[in-house]
């Protein structure tokens, strides 16, 4: 795929590629988090880091730089379950058909989940998901969180909110199922 | 601990990673759209992840190598040195430091033009110093990006913190240091967004008509945009 009128010099390519060999592990860690399943890690990995080529002069220095890139990877999460709900490609009788019901995204990547807090983080939807993992699991303040997402930060407050609230909820209705505890 | 607190800390722990494999063929189509280059990105990318195992690594390194100097054999790219400047060396600071005034306007002298003409050593023509053309060149060429590079972070800084005054004399000693940088399109965005940022809207927006001239596809003309308001 090329990029027409993309102007590439040297120094760019140097500096980006500095944050591909640093980043990659996170970028590939936050899309696992934000509920894309394995089999499609690799090409939406590719996608976060063309966003954040196309957008690198955009980035302010003076902020913190994972969190602007936790942005793109969530919006490439969301693109991508967009898409993979308006998905009626007609495949060919030798391949598997694709389960065409809203929850099948879900439950791809439920079955994927090691643990029970993945599979609980799995289930929360996605705008909570991303504050919850931001704030929780990577540990950035909610102003952070607001800004690189994009919404007022006191809807990033109420979705984290909410999201600890299904997730603790999460949790023990699972163990119950189990019967853990 | 409570049992919300385990399990956050065991999502924390949940690293997961991509195979050498698959940061090779992501590295490879960073490669195909957008020019990145790919001979050893790869491997630095396993070497940044302490959790690879000790084998993959050693993999890493032996497959990143040899895949990335065939790369670099087939296609030539220019092998640009990566440079991490955390604060601008000595040198650059002084040549900040002794620069001249900031560059500004002066009424136009060619009775056709209405539009005031901005006396910019960043998008003039000439250079702003006494500099022959063949010396231009060869300082250009034995200069190092990074040293480019490094100026460019001390304007970025100063646009950061509102400093545009600084930020337009760090940009003109780039501009005189450097009239032919690869780095010329960003820096005279960068000159574009600190003129409008002070105030300086009329000669910004002459600016960025040249700029969008110039540079019909750039990626930063939207931000410029932006700036800018109306582009004329």
């Amino acid at each position: 795929m090329s990029v027409p009128g993309v102007h590439v010099d040297g120094a760019e390519k140097a500096s980006f590629s500095g944050i591909f060999a640093r980043d990659l592990g996170y970028v590939w860690t936050s899309l696992r988090r934000l509920g894309v399943p394995k089999r499609d890690l690799e090409d939406l990995s590719h996608d976060v880091f063309f966003r954040v080529y196309q957008r690198l002069a955009d980035y302010d220095p003076e902020r913190p730089f994972r969190p602007w890139l936790f942005g793109f990877c969530f919006r490439v999460a969301s693109d991508y379950r967009r898409r993979f709900a308006n998905q009626r490609e007609v495949l060919g009788a030798e391949l598997e058909p694709i389960d065409p019901s809203p929850d099948a995204l879900d439950r791809l990547v439920q079955a994927e989940a090691t643990s029970l807090a993945q599979l609980v983080l799995q289930s929360l939807e996605l705008e909570r998901r991303a504050v919850f993992v931001m704030h929780e699991i990577d540990e950035c303040p909610i102003p952070e969180v607001a800004n690189a997402l994009g919404i007022p930060l006191n809807t990033a407050y109420s979705r984290l909110r909410l999201a600890r609230e299904q997730f603790a909820e999460g949790l023990r209705r699972e163990r119950l199922r189990r019967g853990e505890r | 601990m409570t049992d919300f607190d385990e399990e956050l800390a065991q999502l924390r722990a949940q690293v997961v990673v991509p195979d050498v494999d698959a940061t090779q063929r992501i590295a490879a189509r960073l490669s195909r759209s957008i020019g990145m280059p790919s001979g050893g990105s790869a491997p630095a990318a396993v070497q940044a992840l302490p959790w690879i195992r000790p084998l993959q690594l050693v993999t890493s390194f032996v497959v990143g190598g040899l895949v990335g100097a065939g790369l670099y054999g087939a296609l030539r790219a220019p092998r640009v040195e990566q440079v991490y400047v955390e604060r601008p060396p000595a040198s650059v600071q002084a040549a900040v430091n002794s620069a001249g005034p900031v560059p500004t306007a002066v009424p136009a002298t060619d009775a056709g033009s209405e539009a005031p003409q901005v006396a910019s050593p960043l998008l003039s023509a000439a250079p702003p110093v006494a500099r022959t053309p063949a010396a231009n060149a060869a300082g250009d060429r034995l200069a190092s990006l990074g040293e480019q590079q490094a100026l460019l972070d001390v304007a970025r800084a100063g646009f950061a913190r509102s400093d545009y005054a600084a930020t337009l004399k760090t940009l003109a000693v780039h501009s005189a240091r450097f009239p032919t940088s690869v780095l010329s399109e960003e820096r005279e965005a960068l000159q574009i967004k600190a003129l409008a940022a002070s105030g300086r809207l009329p000669e910004a927006r002459i600016l960025a008509a040249r700029f969008q001239a110039r540079h019909p596809q750039s990626l930063l003309l939207p931000s410029i945009k932006d700036s800018v308001g109306t582009i004329p």
